[in-house]
């Protein structure tokens, strides 16, 4: 998004109509798709063949000749239909895992807090008569959406080429009539945005309409530790810098490392953590160590110049005056 | 290959895998691996992985249990038991 944006801007384009909150409205991401599998295997948990769709659903992901077990343990076990949070436990049993690199402080400090606890106990009253696709629908909204994507992979990315974001999909018009809609009108067995695909059947190309949802995903650890890796990568991970920060324990975050440097990072749980490790320490030298780094604007001396009918009229000016 | 061979094998396999960002610390040879919290469910997929790329094994999805997966030992035992 951040290089799109830069194209864009070369361009002279300042404002984008995109489709950000279409997958949210719509149901298109996998994560609706796996809890209709992992329902549909909870139904019948001794199935050896109800596991394999996830091989449909996820074909990059398993090991290969030990799919269904892999399914199985990812994914059916991941925890009950009735934990208000089911849609995402696997998702979040994999981002606990960086709790195994918390530095003392940190580990203290977060002894006894529970964060999906937390989200349980805030949840609205009528999360409970809502169905496991629209509780899911919820939880990617405000857990994801609102708070990460349309901030981090949407509005700063583009707003660093001065490129204006504008979301259709997010008019709350658009947004109270899909929450209107039955899930099955927006996911259609495992045929995602299915209302949307058919309304645009006449708008949109063929070849856009049908196109399969394709994720992106990130390299994530060979970003950061293969050719071109960015200098900052060593800076912060030093046991000096780790210690100094004080977020992460120095010594796990070295075998962390070594083994990236060792290409030996490759299920998701360690390089989310890497990523997780990476952007703290990077957030916390931009924002802790060195404060200042950014000069506050002067507001209080501020040159204001007019220009009026060819004539320049130069003054200064306090701010607010 | 003899059981301690095994062992030994194995124990730096979970040491390197599981352990990394816990650096000296050792795991008892008959130690729950999964109910001490060392691997969990998937790490289990991982240890299979290992067994049978490291012993030359085929390994079905019934034998793995708590007595073949469940600890060092256990596996050590089972890896001999199978001829490997």
């Amino acid at each position: 998004m951040f290089l799109l944006a830069a194209l864009t801007r070369e361009r002279g384009i300042k404002v984008v109509l995109t489709g950000e909150g279409s997958d949210e409205m719509f149901l298109g991401y996998d994560l609706f798709k796996e809890v209709v599998v992992r329902q549909f295997c909870l139904r019948l948990p001794a199935s050896r063949v109800r596991p394999r769709l996830f091989d449909r659903l996820y074909p990059y992901l398993a090991p290969e000749g030990r799919a269904a077990e892999f399914w199985r343990r990812s994914f059916i076990d991941a925890g009950p239909l009735d934990d208000p949070l089911f849609s995402h436990l696997p998702r979040m049993r994999n981002a606990t895992w960086i709790k195994s690199f918390y530095g003392e402080q940190v580990r203290s400090a977060l002894s006894g807090f529970d964060a999906a606890e937390e989200l349980r106990g805030s949840l609205p009253a009528a999360f409970a008569s809502w169905s496991p696709l629209e509780r899911a629908d919820y939880l990617e909204i405000v857990t994801l959406m609102s708070g990460y994507l349309l901030s981090s992979q949407g509005d700063r990315v583009a707003m660093a080429h001065g490129v204006e974001g504008r979301y259709p999909f997010l008019d709350h018009r658009l947004a109270s009539f899909a929450g209107s809609l039955p899930t099955r009108s927006r996911l259609r067995g495992l045929h995602e945005k299915d209302i949307l695909r058919r309304w645009a059947a006449g708008v949109v190309p063929p070849v856009v309409n049908q196109r399969p949802k394709q994720p992106y995903r990130a390299p994530d650890a060979p970003a950061f530790f293969g050719a071109g890796r960015p200098a900052y990568v060593d800076e912060v991970l030093e046991p000096g810098a780790l210690a100094q920060s004080g977020l992460f324990d120095p010594a796990a975050v070295q075998g962390l490392r070594r083994r990236a440097e060792a290409g030996q990072v490759t299920s998701s749980r360690e390089n989310q953590a890497l990523v997780g490790i990476l952007s703290a320490e990077l957030w916390h030298r931009e924002f802790c160590r060195r404060p200042a780094a950014v000069a506050p604007l002067a507001t209080d001396r501020a040159d204001v110049c007019l220009v009026e009918a060819g004539n320049t009229i130069t003054t200064s000016s306090r701010a607010g005056e | 290959m003899s059981e301690a061979d095994v062992l030994q094998k194995t124990r730096d396999f979970v040491a390197e895998t599981f352990l990394y960002m816990r650096p000296g610390a050792t795991v008892a040879d008959d130690a729950p691996l999964l109910a001490s919290g060392i691997i969990d469910s998937l790490g289990v997929m991982e240890l299979v992985g290992f067994v049978e790329q490291s012993f030359g094994l085929t390994i079905a999805p019934e034998d793995i249990t708590e007595d073949n997966f469940g600890s060092l030992k256990g596996i050590a035992r089972y890896v001999v038991s199978r001829g490997a």
